[in-house]
């Protein structure tokens, strides 16, 4: 029977893409399209970060989870040595932090999702949150073809006068053909392009476009960049025990069920 | 001319009352503004202790890039090179290093964005108004370890108590993670909400732990010998320059004024408030005098008509008038300026203004007073004064002079 309800919902929500199929798409619906890439039921990988500044550089390594869409993520920190140990999880609003130092896990205040993720150039909500079509007006600006001969779809968001965003507007280019975000520029509130950030080696997983790397410039701040790489072993839309995104498993791997 | 001053000396002496009001006409202006100088450089010297004693100190060295730098804490390194150069500085009094580090607060389930101060325990190595503000519990004291005191207003919001200890987090690209779970040891109520919901006071070794490293400071605060007001900025930015050169283009010297831009904005609203005041005493002090001057040329219209029928010239007749205003203006400046100048001196004991403690602390102020006035401000307003009763005399007597002696001596008042 829950099979039945599954491919019934499964068949609503894909109406709406045959009734389109061959007619021009909108920006919402290229912006569904690229959500649809990056927002899974599950997911779990390692990645690493870096980043680089004008006279030093930190590499971070890290394992992640997230289930329902993104709205529960872990994060486990295995290096550096120092951090080791050391994690976030994310349940909707809701952010704490692990420190072995502290033996607790602490709660962060909400706007910690905006900051710099590990002092980085990115940050919690553009990496996992993936909340642009509820908090931004898209738009269609254009379309060009790159030098390989592929349509490149050009999307202008705005955000909505309610939402809760401190930049002014983001430009979005992605591949016509299968929606895959290649650039993202975020700009302020004066119009100032302020981050640049691309998408890059690609890999397609379960019908998704997912980039395994991706660079974020803060042009603000002349050579500081950050470097975010996927192992390219990540899982996608497995089975995650709902123990993983829980304080005591934030705490203690043990507490965090199986497998 | 000593027969002028016996004249007018009689004529003052003729008429008491009027004579006296003529005085005190010009000495109270000069008594009061010798008051308003004494209370202006009080509020100014107490705004600018208030924010340099306590807070900013006459100069801070920080890191040279430290306002530029957004995306990690301004840390000077190593702090120990610093302090050297600026122990062998004769000009200094004393300095303290400060570690001032955003962080995390957390206590149960709360948890509150904050600012870490860490400082030396002991008020030689503070320069901190925290002290001042602990409200319950202790100060720190000098070999406090893992011990802190937080504003009242974030005990409140994190449901902690003196007693209990709070986790604070540090973090940094550079200088990672830093964890600590201190004791608090006191409250503080600071006059600012906004600070109250936001300060840690803790040991700066305790800090530096944070920042994984034993030589780390945000700021050195320094205090120079003999300052005493705003008035000697040009001195301490003579020495802010000479420190710089001193250490080099790897750290900044600021002024105090550079530091508390709204303690400036505060004396630049005070100074032409005093200035239009003094200006309005003074133009009213010149209006009693003029008329007081006026009526008793009126009164003596008369007299002067049978003087000038005598065959006394209008020169001479002029002269009386300005000779009496030259006596009543001298004696009233003198007398207002040396009134004053007495006041001024018991107020530089300091005092206290009943009622006035909440709004006063409010604005970190000290609620203590100790008037002060400049020898070139009393000699300013006794001889401007002076002069203005002169210049206000002026009228009467060119007046007087200018009487025809039948129409005078037939003058009915």
């Amino acid at each position: 029977m829950s099979r039945f309800y599954a491919l019934t919902l499964l068949l609503l929500l894909m109406l709406p893409w045959a009734a389109s199929a061959g007619e021009p798409r909108s920006g919402a619906d290229l912006l569904a399209c690229a959500r649809h890439n990056w927002v899974t039921s599950s997911y779990h990988g390692s990645e690493d970060l870096k980043v680089f500044r004008a006279d030093f550089s930190k590499e971070f390594r890290m394992e992640v989870w997230s289930a329902q869409e993104n709205k529960q993520v872990m994060i486990r920190l295995l290096a550096p040595a120092a951090e080791a140990g050391s994690g976030y999880l994310l349940k909707g609003d809701q952010l704490w932090y692990y420190s072995p130092a502290a033996g607790q896990a602490v709660p962060l205040p909400s706007a910690s999702l905006s900051q710099a993720f590990l002092g980085s150039d990115l940050n919690l909500e553009d990496l996992y949150r993936g909340t642009l079509s509820e908090q931004y007006t898209v738009k269609l600006a254009g379309s060009r073809k790159d030098k390989s001969g592929r349509l490149i779809d050009h999307l202008v968001l705005t955000p909505k006068p309610e939402a809760p965003v401190v930049y002014g507007r983001l430009e979005l280019d992605l591949l016509d053909s299968n929606c895959a975000v290649l650039l993202m520029d975020t700009y302020d509130q004066r119009n100032s392009l302020i981050r640049e950030t691309s998408f890059s080696d690609f890999v397609v997983r379960g019908g998704r476009v997912i980039p395994t790397k991706t660079i974020s410039n803060d042009l603000l701040h002349q050579g500081n960049y950050s470097e975010s790489t996927v192992d390219p072993s990540f899982e996608l839309d497995i089975a995650i025990p709902p123990e993983r995104f829980s304080l005591a498993c934030l705490a203690d791997d043990s507490q965090c069920g199986s497998p | 001319m000593r027969f002028s001053l016996r004249l007018a000396w009689r004529n003052l002496s003729r008429n008491r009352r009027r004579s006296v009001l003529t005085l005190l006409a010009v000495l109270l202006p000069v008594l009061i503004l010798d008051l308003m100088w004494g209370f202006s450089n009080a509020v100014q010297r107490n705004l600018f202790e208030s924010t340099t004693q306590l807070e900013t100190g006459h100069l801070q060295v920080h890191r040279a890039d430290y306002r530029q730098l957004q995306t990690g804490l301004p840390l000077i390194q190593n702090v120990t090179p610093v302090l050297q150069i600026i122990a062998q500085d004769p000009a200094i009094e004393r300095f303290a290093v400060r570690l001032d580090l955003p962080a995390l607060a957390a206590h149960g389930d709360r948890s509150r964005g904050v600012l870490l101060r860490g400082v030396r325990p002991g008020k030689a190595g503070q320069l901190s108004a925290l002290d001042k503000w602990v409200r319950t519990g202790r100060p720190l004291k000098a070999g406090d370890r893992k011990v802190a005191l937080a504003g009242s207003n974030l005990l409140k919001a994190l449901h902690l108590k003196v007693g209990q200890s709070v986790i604070l987090l540090s973090a940094s690209l550079r200088t990672g993670t830093g964890v600590l779970i201190p004791k608090v040891v006191g409250s503080l109520a600071p006059p600012s909400p906004q600070l109250s919901r936001s300060i840690i006071e803790l040991p700066l070794a305790d800090a530096r732990s944070l920042v994984h490293n034993p030589q780390a400071a945000s700021s050195v605060v320094v205090l120079l010998k003999d300052i005493s007001g705003p008035w000697d900025q040009s001195r301490i930015e003579r020495e802010a320059r000479s420190l710089q050169a001193k250490l080099g283009p790897d750290y900044l010297v600021e002024t105090w004024a550079e530091l508390a831009p709204a303690t400036v904005g505060l004396f630049k609203i005070i100074q032409p408030l005093y200035l239009a005041f003094s200006l309005i005493f003074f133009l009213l002090g010149g209006l009693v005098v003029l008329n007081t001057l006026y009526l008793s040329v009126l009164e003596r219209t008369r007299e002067l008509g049978v003087v000038l029928a005598l065959g006394s010239s209008r020169r001479r007749v002029l002269g009386w008038i300005e000779v009496e205003a030259v006596l009543l203006a001298g004696l009233g400046a003198l007398l207002g300026s040396a009134l004053g100048l007495a006041l001024v001196g018991w107020g530089s004991l300091g005092f206290r203004l009943p009622g006035f403690y909440a709004e006063f602390v409010s604005i970190g102020l000290n609620n203590i007073f100790y008037l002060s006035i400049s020898p070139a401000e009393a000699a300013l307003s006794a001889g401007l004064m002076f002069v203005l009763a002169l210049t206000a005399a002026a009228y009467p007597g060119w007046r007087a002079a200018r009487l025809e002696p039948v129409e005078a001596m037939h003058f009915a008042g």
